[in-house]
């Protein structure tokens, strides 16, 4: 059988590298010529032939993964000087989504207002209370810019996320009753009543709180480590002075000595679950309340025993071992390795991070 | 409380790629998680068939930590993916030149070295798959993009940061490669 001698314009009409004009004479040739006819096929074929072996995909390992880059993104930075940038930065994006929502926030009320949010959650905002939601593809957003707001997650609608969007971060909600207070493009309380959620804010590492939870920003975080700098500590500490407080977790009336608002760990109710551990602690992303420190260790210990097991940060200490030897600080990967080793006895690399420890 | 405010959802035309970038280079963290939401199912589609399944997370992961330090650089065309394919692309680069560097030590340690998983892990499955293990990264890199994630060469040379030329060679060059070693397998 003859090959015709317009063969390669079936491929080149097929990648675009024929002009519009070349394009549709091919086209018109190929409809009529049994050996471009064909070879037309055979690429189509290979190509159906690519799409079909589509990796599957593990929903529950892209989340994990998700999370892990919030978690490294929204790390501290190490130097204070690109901490400073990232607080003007979060403080501009707050106030721009601050002005983006006065034009169509579809909550305020001064007065206090039950509202429902996406289906099956119920969004109550308080005092001051600025939300908005947003539909997107399979992904609801309530964004809370300003206000205080009583949070019931009762029945997540199946195959869609829910994030509650905060000026400077993001919560994410794992079936539960929540109270949030945001002023002045910063969270400065979360009470948790059931279930958990993860805060992210943006300069910070992640925190999980858990049913009983009180937590409040740091009083006095590091300079430049994020929007609790301290001059915005002591605004946040004055707004939080006059924003009005939140409940205890048990439901309990506020009382002038459990402010949420406060940065000061704040007693549990009177049948807020018995401390743990202390009765309370303070960590750098902020002070969490006596009733977290079950949820906070219990919940933060799985989630690291997930991550380990997701091999993050196992991949993550080898790269970083891998990058020393790449800019030859030999002695540095050695200590590198041994650290690997010591966290990671099991891990995939152990044999080749063993040869580099020695 | 007083009167029940229905919270209407708000369907405004979603933020194109861009606006997230933007927003992402301003370090905004929800951004980048809707980035992610939109994307990161492709991306490790294509990084799977790259690196494998079992790197393809690492990968994605690398990728969308380095968007938030390249989302300054991204030219402002409204969709992202071609650009996100490009960074994974050179993330899986950079994981092989680190894994043979690795090696090289390895060797000078007196190891084998055999046990590196840089490259891809060996595929069973399918004669496509095989095939496509058969290719060098640059090449199965360009036959992903235009043939299963439907980029466009120019796109693809965007990406990559090559000439258009070049990619339609690649091209070329990968699908004689695949239907060659298909047409061996059948026979």
């Amino acid at each position: 059988m003859s090959t015709c001698d317009r063969r390669w314009e079936v491929e080149a009409a097929r990648d675009g590298r024929l002009p519009d004009r070349d394009r549709g004479r091919a086209i018109e040739h190929q409809s009529t010529c049994a050996d471009c006819g064909a070879e037309r096929a055979a690429l189509e074929q290979l190509a159906e032939d690519l799409r079909a072996s589509r990796p599957s995909t593990d929903d529950l390992a892209l989340r994990r993964v998700r999370n892990a880059v919030l978690a490294r993104v929204s790390r501290p930075a190490a130097p204070p000087r690109a901490s400073r940038r990232w607080v003007g930065a979060a403080t501009a994006a707050a106030m721009a989504m601050g002005v983006g929502l006065a034009g169509w926030a579809t909550l305020r009320d001064p007065g206090g207002a039950t509202t429902t949010g996406p289906a099956g959650v119920v969004v109550e905002a308080l005092e001051g209370g600025l939300a908005s939601h947003v539909e997107s593809g399979s992904e609801d957003r309530v964004l809370l810019s300003e206000g205080r707001f009583a949070i019931d997650v009762r029945r997540a609608a199946p195959g869609r996320r829910l994030v509650f969007a905060l000026p400077d971060g993001e919560l994410e909600d794992r079936g539960t009753r929540f109270e949030v207070n945001v002023r002045g493009g910063r969270t400065i309380g979360i009470v948790v009543h059931e279930g958990a959620v993860v805060l992210r804010r943006t300069g910070h590492e992640e925190v999980h709180l858990g049913a009983g939870a009180v937590w409040s920003p740091p009083a006095n975080a590091p300079a430049g480590s994020g929007p609790d700098t301290p001059g915005s500590d002591a605004r946040g500490a004055d707004e939080a002075a006059r924003a009005p407080a939140l409940p205890s977790p048990t439901g309990a009336a506020p009382t002038s000595s459990a402010p949420i608002a406060a940065p000061a760990v704040a007693p549990p109710g009177p049948s807020a679950p018995a401390p743990s551990r202390t009765g309370g602690r303070s960590v750098e992303n902020g002070s969490v309340g006596s009733g977290s420190i079950e949820g906070r260790s219990g919940e933060a210990e799985a989630r690291e025993a997930e991550a380990r097991e997701s091999g993050a940060l196992e991949d993550e200490a080898y790269l970083h071992l891998v990058a020393l030897l790449r800019e030859g600080r030999d002695e540095e990967a050695r200590i590198a390795a041994r650290s690997y080793l010591r966290r990671f006895p099991q891990g995939l690399r152990r044999t080749e991070v063993a040869a580099i420890a020695r | 409380m007083s009167a029940v405010t229905p919270l209407r959802p708000r369907r405004d035309p979603p933020a194109t790629d861009a606006d997230l970038l933007v927003r992402v280079a301003k370090e905004d963290l929800g951004a980048l998680g809707e980035l992610f939401d939109r994307h990161a199912s492709e991306v490790r589609a294509f990084a799977a068939r790259l690196v494998g399944p079992t790197d393809a997370d690492d990968v994605v992961q690398e990728t969308f930590v380095r968007v938030s330090r390249l989302a300054a650089s991204f030219d402002g065309r409204a969709s992202a993916r071609g650009w996100l394919f490009g960074v994974a692309y050179h993330v899986v680069r950079e994981r092989r030149r680190a894994f043979v560097r690795l090696r090289e030590a390895l060797r000078r340690f007196g190891e084998s070295g055999e046990a590196s998983p840089a490259g891809r892990a060996p595929e069973v499955g399918s004669d496509i798959l095989r095939a496509l293990d058969k290719l060098d990264e640059p090449k199965r890199a360009v036959i992903l993009m235009a043939e299963v994630h439907g980029l466009t060469g120019a796109e693809i040379a965007d990406a990559l940061g090559e000439p258009v030329g070049t990619v339609w060679a690649r091209l070329h060059r990968a699908r004689a490669e695949l239907r060659e070693t298909l047409s061996g397998g059948r026979s």
